[in-house]
Order: structure tokens, then C-alpha cells, then sequence
């Protein structure tokens, strides 16, 4: 049977070395590439009619643009508006890479901890930034809970800085681990289908075809999700709790 | 004269009597937002999921810092144990906050109207 967790090795295309530092292109790096490559491609093309009444295409564009910016509206409220090229890119960068590891012999770059772990802590120091330069010292009375008694403050503001700093852990565990299941799950009972000959193998298979089904609905949702919380992160920065 | 004043009346009533249909017809739509949406099916799934890294990360991060602390101290099992229990502390208040089991606060951002009454701790102003 084919080894489920395959699909997530990391094979170098070109070698690089950079000083000692491995920069190696691989189709890790290939399918970053790619995923820049498709947003860039899907909203330039799709809007270079610039119609009055859109197309399929430009509306697909224009849907994800209000998507986001209603979304910011909502959570974060006007001040929210400067943060939209960010909030926007992260969003698309996100979907594209899920919805790109669907297809097939697709790579799942969201499947690696590390690639959810750098989107988490930019997001992480960024939001940090905006919320000191907005309030300056102010910002650390974010860690001390109101309508608490003094008593235990000493146990409430270390419980409250290490919830804060455990958003960047569960913000890139949260994607990664839905990528990664999805894909496992998918693969294994994948694997099922040969093996069960020509009778078996069809309950696995469809099986399959509903998991394609579902693993989109979780590719769209993981970005939305990852993307909500940006704006969630933003608002407490920019309003204090 | 008073035709003039009169189509003038009518016209504006055209546009109001337009902008409430508008309203109308917009209405059932703009309640349709994301977020009133009905949850997606095998939301239980997405649930768990969510829970359990909020959980997780918590642990993580307080067992992470408890074991730096006690590296850099040679107090080697002290501070891990200690901030063992406080992440798991930590993860906990995540699971209750991103449940919606309690708020951050129970004071709104647009209302701080209980900010100086019966919160001694906001009201006590840090340095700036």
C-alpha cells in the first residue's frame, strides 16, 4: 500500500547554497511560486475588462475583494480598511496554496508546520506592532484581566501573556493539522481501492469522492478561519480588548 | 408653478418610494452574512479540531518557556512543572475564549461605560 504521509516529502528541484546557507528550490518553494503566480494571475486577468457589469470572472475578483472587506468591516471596524492589502493577501495566499494542494499531484504547502508557522508569527509580531505603536506602554494592560480580585493577579496576568503568546502556535497548528489530516485521510483510503480488487474497492472510493468534496469546504474554511482571527487579533490591537 | 412644485414632490417620492424597495429587496439578503450563515456541515469535526489546538498550544508555548527558564537557571524540572500548569491554564482560557464561553470582557469597545466605576485595574493608569 502506498505510504500516506508521501505526498508531504520535500524534494529539492534546484540546488542553491547561498554562503553555507542551504536556499534550495524545491517543489516546496515551486509550489509557493506557483500559488503568488495564480493569485496574481487570477485577479489581474479577471479584472483587466473593468466592466461596469462583471463577467464570471471579474465577479469571482470582486466577490473575494468584498469577501475581505466585509470582513474587516465587521470585526475590526473602519480602522481596519489600512490593514486590507495585508488581511486580503494573506487570505488569497492561503486559499490558492490549499486549493492548489488539491489538485492533483498538487503539493500542500500549508501541510508543513513550518510555512503555517511563519504566516502565524508575522501575523503575530505585526498585530504586536500595531498594537504598541497605537498605545504605547498602554498596550501591556492588555495582560491584566479586568474585574478580577488583586489576590490573583499574580496567577491571571502569566496565564494571560502565555494565552497570548500561544495565538501564533495555535493559529499554524490549526491550518497545518486540517491540511495534513485531510491529506492522510484522503491517501489512505486511497490506498484502499486496489487492493479491495474489483468488488472492494469501490466503497473506498467513494469514500474518496466525498472527502475531495469535503477537503475543499475545509481548504476555503481553513483560510477564512486563519483570516477571521487575523482581523480578531487586529481589533483587540487596535481597541484593547 | 404649482404643477412644477407638485412633479417635483413626485419624483422625490419616486425615488424614496425606490429606495425603500431597494431596502426591501436587499433586506433577507444582507442578514445573509458570513456570519449568520448556518455552520457547515461536520462542524463537529472543524470543532474538535479548533479546541484541540487552542488546548495544545497553550501546553506548549507554557511548557516551552518554563523549559528555556530552567536552562538558562540550571533549575532543570522547577520551572518546567510550574509553567506546565500555568499553560495548561493558559490553554484552557483559550478553549473558553474561542468557544465564546466567556468574553474577553464584559465591557464593549464602543461603550467603556463601566471602565472607571467598577474596573480598578483598567482605571489605574500605567506609565506612558
Amino acid at each position: 500500500m502506498a505510504n500516506p504521509i508521501e505526498q508531504f516529502t520535500i524534494r529539492p528541484l534546484v540546488e542553491i547554497n547561498l554562503g553555507g546557507l542551504d536556499a534550495t528550490f524545491t517543489n516546496a518553494s515551486a509550489f509557493m511560486l506557483l500559488t503568488v503566480a495564480t493569485v496574481t494571475l487570477f485577479l489581474s486577468l479577471s479584472m483587466r475588462g473593468r466592466a461596469l457589469v462583471p463577467g464570471r470572472w471579474q465577479s469571482m475578483a470582486e466577490l473575494s475583494y468584498e469577501f475581505i472587506a466585509g470582513l474587516l468591516r465587521d470585526n475590526v471596524g473602519t480602522e481596519g480598511r489600512r490593514f486590507f492589502p495585508f488581511v486580503f493577501t494573506l487570505f488569497m495566499f492561503i486559499l490558492f496554496a490549499n486549493m492548489l494542494g488539491l489538485m492533483p499531484y498538487g503539493f500542500t504547502i500549508t501541510s508543513h508546520i513550518i510555512v503555517t508557522f511563519v504566516l502565524a508569527i508575522v501575523v503575530f509580531i505585526g498585530v504586536t506592532a500595531v498594537g504598541i505603536m497605537r498605545h504605547g506602554l498602554k498596550f501591556f494592560s492588555y495582560f491584566v484581566p479586568s474585574g478580577v480580585p488583586a489576590a490573583v493577579l499574580p496567577l491571571m496576568i502569566p496565564i494571560e501573556i502565555i494565552s497570548y503568546l500561544s495565538r501564533p502556535i495555535s493559529l499554524s497548528v490549526r491550518l497545518f493539522a486540517n491540511m495534513t489530516a485531510g491529506h492522510i485521510m484522503m491517501k489512505v483510503f486511497a490506498g484502499f481501492v486496489i487492493p479491495l480488487g474489483i468488488f472492494g474497492g469501490w466503497a473506498p472510493l467513494g469514500v474518496d469522492v466525498l472527502l475531495v468534496g469535503f477537503e475543499f469546504l475545509v481548504a476555503f474554511l481553513q483560510a477564512y478561519v486563519f483570516t477571521v482571527l487575523t482581523c480578531l487579533y487586529l481589533h483587540d490591537a487596535i481597541h484593547l480588548h | 408653478m404649482p404643477k412644477k412644485i407638485n412633479e417635483n414632490n413626485n419624483s422625490e417620492d419616486d425615488i424614496d418610494d425606490l429606495g425603500r424597495r431597494i431596502k426591501a429587496a436587499r433586506g433577507p439578503e444582507s442578514t445573509d452574512s458570513p456570519k449568520n450563515q448556518a455552520p457547515p456541515p461536520n462542524e463537529g469535526v472543524g470543532q474538535a479540531m479548533r479546541v484541540g489546538a487552542e488546548l495544545l498550544s497553550g501546553l506548549i508555548v507554557g511548557a516551552g518557556i518554563g523549559w528555556f527558564i530552567d536552562g538558562w537557571l540550571e533549575t532543570r524540572p522547577l520551572f518546567m512543572i510550574v509553567f506546565f500548569f500555568l499553560g495548561a491554564g493558559a490553554g484552557i482560557l483559550n478553549v473558553y475564549r474561542s468557544t465564546g464561553l466567556i468574553e474577553r470582557n464584559d465591557t464593549n469597545h464602543d461603550a467603556n461605560n463601566n471602565k472607571n466605576t467598577n474596573n480598578p485595574i483598567d482605571s489605574k493608569d500605567l506609565p506612558e
